[in-house]
């Protein structure tokens, strides 16, 4: 048992498991109920969540570590922990279900029971992959995301759901089958040269770096090739997204299922989490390449964004877009770059999460989800029109609101690294141009301009209003005092870069 | 002539099954025509007698040392023994649905089960041979057992003579094999290679036409053509059972001719290297164009078979109880898959993917049961069958052959996509049929491997307790 006393992250993942169950075999027509106990475990998650964070203690590695035997044979445990860089991740999970819950107030009740069910397994499965620490464990919460999202998709999603739920499974799956087979060739390499089956990262890692296990280049690389891929396509970085804008433009127009989807960063957080403390050399020879694949994601995203008449499609593109700079942050393998990526990430979370409620609370109107439809918002709900100008600053990177920080750690990161540099900053600056005019643009287009006859918008409703507030307000509050989330990450971030800095 | 002595304690499982069989056939005689579902129970009940007695089996070898017992033989015999238990099972339900319930079918689903035995006892090139005879003959005529109906003929025949030709270059490659080392007897073999006391030519000759002989049995590329008309044709229940059985006893029959190569089974490593990809990767493309839901599964166990012989080809005793786990999690999802097949076939058949659409809405618990098949047949966590490729995996790494689990990631990427999109289709679409009603022995099938599968990817080592795999 842990410091804590109780089993604090196994609760984490068990708490939204066990109430989808109970959501799945609840009585078809108790519809409050099904969704009280939706609401009652994720605002739960959300309380062990914040008592994870406020009971860290400001050092590195992993606390509150719950291991269990799982097949001792090859040295399978389960083991799940907390720590600087995965302790926001997992707060920003919890957080995004009520988000998400909220979103989904408006689908029809007959169909809500599998739909509340699907969302908190996809928490349950997420919050895994983000706090496992043994790489099979990892893989297997990796992968356990695409099921309930694909069923969610499929079942409940708009417009070409089949295909889109099929690309969604078999796009990403394809790269994780890599990730496999690098974890297995991993794990026997260092039980041959070691002789211990381990498939805990920590333990790995130093193995790796301390020279205790020592691979030929050319393994270490394609070892990394199957992490890279993986993560790759699920980050996404361009040339290997075109899963997400297709999925996005099929899941519900409420935006539920983006909301929760928003956590689907894992692949990110696998890149720092796995493939950095692995494979540090091959990262640093991958890492011009990859600024390369980041700053195309950033400005290509970018300009595809522009001609968008499905808001969700151009949300999709905007979150492509500002993994760009995770990715930048994250090859920078500086302390400014990791702190930025996860920052960004958090932010990601947090700004096209309030996005997504925006255009929820637009799609309802019979302009749907084209912005071109909608017109002089602003005046017809002067609030709604506040917060979503916030928002969409926030988004782009205004000094002052938590995107900013973020793009600015990232690109400092770059810039301080010696795999990347100078040059990179200039492509990711040309980006951040690109990203204000698209979302300027579409805040024009739908808030500005002469009230639209066929679409008029009425004032957001108080819950609505309240939601939109209190994401503002932490928007604000992390813009003007990054340090709230940045204090918690430093130890972990500085530990990691320090333990694979080349000698 | 004396008779050889025989350990009836070591070969209990066979004699139960056979002689079993043969004593079915005839009470069978005075069950009449409409109550042959207690042919059916009597066949279940001489199947868990015979899994039973496995414990108590001593090991070793006997009737010449021509038939042994050991904690492999033990593992498999169990599997094949569950395996005939669940298709009874299923088939006593499925086969009165269409009207096919002839009690020589639980018989010769018996005498198959003692093939199968066989195989996984033998010890001699001869028993090898038996076996396969006795399994491939009766499963002949339980593939056209379904007759007027001519899909099930014509499937019928076509596997007996593709088999007969199997069993024909397994037939030569003993002949040569007896020929270059002048014993049948699978240790003695062992022993000459290093001698060097045999004909090196005709020997590679002869274990080169044995394995062909076997490939054609497990469905190995390139000698898997029947299997798509062969399953598509048979009855739901006999298919269900033709895909797991004879896949494990032919696969342990492979593994016991390999064994005998010792370390001159680098010299063959290359070949079957190429079989195991070519039939991961051939099984899973062509998968892709079926409709048929059988067609499709039959592609699918060529790709599987592909996987099983990756692991094989190493040789490594880690590497055949990886072979074996891999086996037992194919043989749940199988019949999981099947299953649900069968409760769906009313007066077609031959189920496409289209009849899928919409039987989440008609069936949630049997789409559930699907949906578990299917990610286990993907290789999606947390299945038996994850875990069972992770295994297989392992191995290839494990004996510095990665570049195979490289074409098997690949195998495995491609097979997602028909999987998956069988998912969706469950998923979504409607669909006007009444809900399916699944009978009580289909329910008690469907829930042992649904608990089997999801068994064996959240507590993987209680599936290899189960079959007392030593670990």
């Amino acid at each position: 048992m842990n410091q804590l006393g109780f089993p604090l992250v196994t609760l984490l993942i068990a708490v939204p498991f066990v109430a989808g169950l109970i959501v799945l075999l609840a009585p078809r027509h108790a519809y409050g109920l099904q969704r009280g106990i939706a609401s009652i475990a994720a605002i739960a998650n959300v309380v062990l969540a914040v008592i994870g964070l406020v009971s860290m203690a400001p050092v590195a590695g992993y606390q509150f570590v719950d291991s269990m035997a799982w097949f001792p044979a090859i040295g399978l445990k389960y083991a799940v922990g907390l720590d600087g860089i995965n302790i926001w991740m997992v707060i920003i999970a919890t957080l995004v279900m009520p988000l998400a819950l909220f979103a989904a107030r408006t689908q029809p009740h007959d169909r809500q029971r599998g739909f509340y069910a699907l969302l908190m397994m996809l928490s349950a499965s997420t919050i895994g992959a983000f706090v496992a620490i043994d790489l099979l464990l990892f893989y297997v919460f990796f992968e356990l995301t695409l099921v309930p999202t694909a069923m969610l998709i499929a079942m409940y999603g708009v417009g070409e759901r089949k295909a889109a739920a099929i690309k969604f499974f078999v796009y990403p799956f394809v790269g994780s089958i890599f990730l496999l087979v690098s974890i297995a060739g991993l794990v026997i390499l260092t039980w041959q040269q070691t002789g211990v089956w381990s498939f805990d990262s920590v333990a790995l890692a130093g193995a790796l770096n301390s020279g205790a296990v020592t691979l030929d280049e050319q393994v270490t690389h394609l070892l990394f090739a199957g992490f890279f891929i993986a993560f790759a396509i699920k980050t996404p970085i361009w040339p290997f997204h075109t899963w997400m804008p297709q999925a996005q433009a099929a899941t519900p127009d409420h935006g539920a299922v983006d909301i929760a989807g928003l956590l689907l960063k894992v692949g990110a957080f696998g890149f720092i989490r796995f493939a950095l403390p692995f494979f540090p050399q091959s990262m640093s020879w991958a890492a011009p390449a990859v600024g390369i694949l980041a700053i195309i994601s950033i400005i290509y995203a970018g300009i595809v964004a522009f001609g968008q008449h499905d808001m969700k499609v151009l949300l999709s593109y905007a979150t492509i877009s500002h993994l760009g700079f995770v990715i930048l942050g994250i090859f920078s393998q500086t302390v400014e770059g990791i702190s930025g990526a996860l920052l960004t990430m958090i932010n990601s979370g947090l700004t096209t999460g309030a996005l997504f409620v925006i255009v929820g609370i637009l799609a309802r109107n019979p302009g749907g989800r084209d912005p071109n439809s909608f017109g002089g918002v602003w005046a017809s709900a002067p609030r709604f029109g506040t917060l979503a100008l916030v928002v969409v600053f926030a988004s782009i990177g205004v000094p002052g609101l938590n995107g900013f920080i973020g793009e600015f750690l990232s690109l400092q990161g770059a810039w301080l690294s010696p795999h990347l540099g100078f040059g990179y900053i200039s492509g990711a600056v040309l980006g951040i141009v690109v990203s204000a005019a698209y979302l300027l643009r579409m805040f024009r287009t739908v808030f500005m301009g002469a009230v639209s006859a066929t679409s008029p918008v009425a004032e957001a409703s108080k819950s609505e209003l309240a939601v939109l507030g209190v994401l503002v307000i932490a928007m604000v509050v992390i813009g003007l005092y990054p340090q709230l989330i940045l204090q918690s990450m430093q130890p972990s971030i500085t530990a990691l870069v320090s333990g694979i800095s080349q000698p | 002539m004396a008779f050889p002595s025989i350990d009836f304690m070591m070969i209990i499982q066979l004699v139960i099954v056979l002689a079993g069989a043969t004593i079915l056939l005839v009470v069978d005689l005075f069950i009449p025509a409409g109550r042959k579902r207690i042919t059916a129970v009597l066949a279940l009940a001489i199947t868990v007698a015979a899994l039973v007695a496995g414990n108590y089996a001593t090991t070793g070898t006997t009737l010449s040392a021509m038939i042994g017992f050991g904690a492999v033989s033990h593992a498999v015999n169990t599997l094949i023994l569950a395996a005939t238990a669940l298709s009874i099972l299923l088939a006593s339900d499925a086969l009165p649905k269409h009207g096919i319930e002839r009690s020589e079918t639980y018989v010769l689903m018996l005498l198959a089960t003692g093939g199968m035995l066989l195989l996984s006892q033998g010890t001699s090139l001869a028993t090898l041979f038996l076996g396969l005879e006795l399994l491939s003959i009766a499963l002949y005529v339980l593939t056209a057992i379904a007759f007027p109906d001519v899909a099930s003929e014509e499937a019928g025949l076509k596997y007996l003579i593709v088999g007969s030709f199997g069993a024909g270059f397994l037939v030569f490659g003993i002949a040569l094999t007896f020929g270059a080392t002048g014993t049948l007897m699978l240790s003695e073999i062992a022993a000459k290679i290093p001698q060097n006391g045999i004909e090196r030519g005709y020997f590679w000759v002869g274990v080169s036409m044995m394995l062909v002989g076997f490939g054609y049995k497990v469905s190995l590329v390139p000698f898997h053509m029947w299997t798509p008309d062969v399953y598509q044709g048979a009855p739901t229940p006999i298919t269900a059972y033709m895909s797991v059985g004879s896949k494990v006893a032919g696969f342990i029959a492979i593994v016991s001719v390999l064994q005998v190569l010792g370390s001159e089974l680098t010299t063959l490593r290359p070949v079957l290297m190429a079989l195991s990809i070519a039939s991961m990767l051939v099984g899973s493309i062509v998968a892709i164009s079926q409709q048929s839901l059988k067609r499709m599964l039959a592609y699918s166990s060529i790709s599987h078979a592909g996987f099983v012989m990756m692991a094989i080809l190493n040789g490594t005793p880690a590497s055949i109880e990886a072979a074996i786990f891999y086996l037992t999690a194919y043989t749940v999802t199988n019949l999981a898959a099947f299953a649900v097949l069968m409760v769906l076939e009313n007066n077609d058949t031959d189920l496409t993917i289209g009849n899928l659409g919409g039987l989440w809405q008609r069936n949630p618990g049997l789409s559930a049961v699907m949906a578990l098949a299917l990610l286990s047949l993907a290789g999606v966590p947390p299945t038996a069958g994850f875990f069972a490729k992770f295994l297989v995996i392992s191995t290839a790494w494990q004996n510095g052959i990665a570049w195979v689990a490289v074409a098997a990631a690949v195998s495995s990427a491609i097979g997602a996509f028909f999987y998956v999109r069988c998912l969706i289709q469950m998923l979504s679409g409607h669909s006007d049929v009444a809900p399916a009603r699944i009978p009580v022995s289909t329910l008690i099938v469907v829930i042992a491997v649904s608990v089997a599968i999801v068994l064996g990817g959240l507590m993987p080592a209680s599936v290899t307790a189960a079959l007392a795999l030593a670990q």
